[in-house]
């Protein structure tokens, strides 16, 4: 009665250069993505089944004929990833599918990511521009970030919930602050909150250096090239001002700038590349605690950003200097910022942003503080009414 | 690309059906429902997400009116190819529906079967209570899933299986029928206990919608302990002397020298070289009563000469112990890139004689082979493990399985405890159920499912 369509062994990506998938199903539990709308064909196992396929049959070229996958979607499947390899942290095999699709996108590049390219490239004009003029852009073209900018480039409005009570100055010799896209373009008080949460006057911590984006975004768009570019120009002007201390305000930032060391191309020689490593210094681990003071009774949620390199110096910061009136949030708990997904699929981020808010609703803070300049662009425009989303830098006050 | 085995119209009623995502047959999006933890693959034909019991009734009266099969399926941690769409036909992702009450007054709660077993534990251990199975797969697996077979877990020794847990199901027939078994009540006489017929029925008789499960009051307290033995011999005098000391624990597993080195590659055990065999086992009670249990627990262990013993007595430290014996099914695969994984049952008293035969059927073929398991309750996972890019491997790894097979019902024992038959074990029921059981297997299976749509070919 049925036409046989009989159980086979799997492909073998016998291609890929890590371990196969064993469709095990672990990192269901982990994928923000998944766990926001069930769609088991959105989870890493989906898109690892996906790329298993593809290499069988090589469908991912856009020239196969023969190919069961269509080529074009498939691809759009694939970029349907936030990029916060939790999946990478289960997987029992060891893959990283979120850097395997980063690869993936790198022999595929699209619109998309030349959009998003150019959009991180001309921030300079392009952020606080559209922050104003949003509402004037086409609504195909990228209604969610555009909501978002309209958030971000809001003069912050968060009550203080510390002030600094310690007339010492926490600023190690010879550093220098590696402000971020956000800092620079659209948030600029970071930079002097930042200055004032280490005790200094001056603007000994901000030489209004030229640095380029830190290349996360690139590299989760699949542009390589961009990438070693932006790294090459960092670390020059890094070894331009005498190899400092390379202090930062965003944990992406963080994350994508300790990354430089795993690759050798932008650095001289080996004691170059280890000295960038221990250089990378998130502000908050400057920082002691006691040398802050809890203001008011407002409720603060931390956000821990999916990129938090470990340990989170932000969350220890926080609990340190709040307290019992710091809530962290449960586990698994992304935004949904996803970086290009902004771009391909606004709807997508936007429903994981809601499963955000869902599990927060509970614990009803009126301020969620976060060290990510991606999750604050996020979470602002999509915040529930009452619901302050703020740099946990804009909590200082004076 | 569409789906070639439906016509447009049939595509076209599953859309309406299904609005939006809820509908997929474009391959790229439908492959993943195409396979499952056993590593076995089919294309569906189309996958749909019912949101409401009113959708799984008219997909159930559609399917049976045009005999479409028709394959239920949640999170697809299934080793034996029991959601697997051989054949061909629709899958149907039970996700959606993970409506979860509790009542509290009367120790169960109602459940979808989409929703996660471990997900489930940890809201009604908030509120005091308790669901004991707890199969591997825990925190990734779901009700519906765990309740088609019948899962089992660490925990059996002490508290049973799945079945032990459903006191009732709602369930949609091919046709659309509904029926309603069991009921809320902890105890039920009344007519022939269909609930557990259709517990381990691995989706072929009909589509559950909704689970009545059996609560217990969470024990206060709970302990593990895990002890390293210098010979297999001594972990097995070990594990009778628990029994013998009158404790029956809420776990006891165990890992032979295999396993340990397997598991060593992929996290950091508090084992080394000299540990031949490893026992893990959990208590639980009241404070004070787990206090003295404890003790004897440690002292029937301590007849077996243990090189090490560790106690995890919260959360964390628990966990950590634990985590090492779910970490051996994903860790194998570093020992080679395919499995034929097998969890045979067999009377308590012979495990030893079994494990024992295992090793050496592993060495007359020349390939590794995991043995382990749940000790307790005699329900051991075999785990061949060859290479299948190399002929000799994979001839070699059919016959060992065959060997093994043959062994453990020479032993007295089963051929699933826990994971079933599925696709991959099918053609071994006849060695173990007589010709009659098998005919009324299929005499059953017609009375639900006349035309054979609900998950063809699996089980029985």
């Amino acid at each position: 009665m049925f036409p046989a369509n009989s159980a086979v062994p799997c492909p073998a990506d016998t291609e890929a250069l890590t371990r196969p998938c064993i469709l095990c199903g672990k990192c269901l539990d982990t994928c923000p993505l998944f766990i926001a709308t069930d769609r088991e064909e959105l989870s890493p196992r989906g898109k690892s089944m996906v790329m298993r396929q593809a290499l069988e049959q090589k469908s991912l070229q856009p020239c196969s004929q023969k190919s069961l996958l269509n080529a074009s979607a498939s691809r759009k499947l694939l970029g349907l990833c936030l990029g916060c390899e939790r999946c990478a942290q289960v997987c029992p095999q060891g893959r990283n599918l979120p850097e395997m699709l980063r690869e993936v996108r790198a022999d595929h590049p699209g619109w998309q990511s030349w959009l998003w390219r150019t959009w991180i490239c001309r921030a300079r004009q392009l952020w606080p521009f559209l922050g104003r003029c949003a509402g004037l852009l086409p609504k195909d073209i990228a209604q969610g970030p555009t909501e978002a900018l309209r958030m971000l480039s809001r003069p912050h409005q968060v009550p203080g919930v510390f002030r600094r009570i310690a007339r010492t100055v926490e600023f190690p010799r010879n550093a220098v602050l590696f402000p971020g896209c956000t800092a620079r373009f659209v948030r600029p008080w970071w930079v002097d909150n930042a200055r004032k949460m280490l005790g200094l006057k001056g603007n000994q911590l901000d030489r209004s250096l030229d640095w380029h984006c830190c290349g996360f975004t690139m590299a989760q768009a699949g542009l390589p090239h961009l990438l070693r570019e932006m790294q090459a120009r960092n670390v020059a002007l890094w070894r331009e001002q005498g190899r400092p201390a390379l202090v930062t305000l965003c944990a992406t930032c963080t994350k994508a700038l300790r990354g430089y060391a795993a690759s050798s191309s932008p650095f001289q020689d080996e004691e170059e590349r280890l000295a960038w490593k221990a250089a990378v210094q998130p502000l908050s681990a400057l920082l002691v605690p006691e040398n802050y003071q809890a203001v008011g009774q407002t409720k603060i949620v931390y956000h821990q950003p999916c990129h938090t390199t470990d340990p989170d110096s932000d969350a220890l910061f926080l609990r340190n200097s709040l307290g019992p009136r710091l809530f962290a949030e449960s586990k698994n708990t992304c935004c949904g910022m996803g970086g290009m997904m902004q771009l391909s699929a606004p709807k997508l981020s936007k429903r994981v942003a809601a499963h955000y808010w869902g599990m927060v609703a509970g614990q009803e803070p009126s301020i969620v503080a976060t060290g990510c300049s991606g999750c604050i662009l996020q979470l602002a425009a999509t915040a529930p009414q009452g619901t302050a989303v703020a740099h946990w830098l804009e909590l200082l006050t004076e | 690309m569409s789906s070639p085995k439906l016509t447009s119209g049939q595509r076209a009623v599953l859309r309406g059906l299904f609005p939006g995502d809820d509908y997929l047959e474009r391959p790229e999006e439908a492959c993943v429902y195409g396979a499952d933890a056993s590593r076995r693959f089919a294309q569906p034909w189309a996958v749909v997400r019912p949101r409401s019991l009113d959708q799984v009734r008219e997909l159930l009266t559609w399917a049976h009116r045009e005999a479409v099969p028709v394959f239920p399926r949640a999170r697809g941690t299934n080793v034996v190819a029991g959601c697997v769409p051989q054949g061909g036909g629709v899958v149907v992702s039970c996700l959606a529906m993970n409506h979860l009450a509790i009542q509290e007054e009367d120790f169960t709660a109602e459940v979808g079967p989409g929703l996660v077993t471990g997900d489930f534990q940890r809201q009604v251990q908030a509120r005091g209570l308790y669901y004991p199975p707890d199969p591997a797969s825990v925190r990734f697996s779901t009700l519906g899933g765990n309740t088609a077979t019948c899962a089992g877990g660490m925990r059996a020794v002490k508290y049973g299986v799945t079945r032990d847990y459903v006191l009732g199901i709602e369930a949609v027939l091919p046709g659309g029928e509904m029926i309603h078994t069991g009921s809320r009540t902890h105890k039920n006489v009344v007519g022939l206990d269909l609930t557990r017929l259709l517990v381990g029925s691995a989706g072929t008789l009909a589509f559950f919608t909704k689970l009545t499960l059996k609560l217990l009051p969470l024990p206060p307290a709970q302990a593990s302990l895990m002890a390293g033995y210098p010979s297999l011999e001594a972990a097995l005098i070990a594990s009778r002397s628990v029994f013998r000391a009158g404790i029956l624990p809420v776990a006891m597993e165990l890992m032979p020298e295999e396993v340990l080195g397997c598991v060593a590659q992929a996290a950091t055990p508090p084992w080394n070289a000299a540990t031949k065999a490893v026992l893990l086992l959990k208590c639980d009670g009241r404070p004070d009563g787990l206090r003295e249990e404890l003790i004897l627990v440690r002292r029937a262990l301590e007849e077996g000469k243990p090189v090490f013993m560790e106690q995890g007595v919260d959360t964390l430290g628990e966990d950590r112990l634990w985590e090492l014996r779910r970490l051996i099914n994903p860790a194998s695969f570093r020992l080679a890139p395919d499995k034929i994984s097998e969890d045979v049952s067999l009377p308590r008293g012979r495990v030893a004689k079994a494990i024992l035969g295992i090793r050496e059927i592993a060495q007359k073929h020349n390939l590794p082979i995991l043995t382990f398991g749940h000790l307790g309750d005699g329900n051991i996972h075999v785990n061949i493990m060859f290479d299948a890019a190399q002929e000799q491997q994979q001839t070699g790894a059919r016959q060992a399985r065959k060997a093994v097979l043959e062994l453990v019902l020479h032993l007295g024992g089963v051929l699933s405890g826990e994971h079933g038959l599925g696709l991959t074990k099918r053609e071994w029921l006849h060695r173990q159920v007589g010709p009659v059981e098998r005919g009324l297997f299929s005499l059953i299976k017609r009375a639900f499912d006349p035309k054979g749509i609900m998950n063809p070919g699996k089980a029985y």
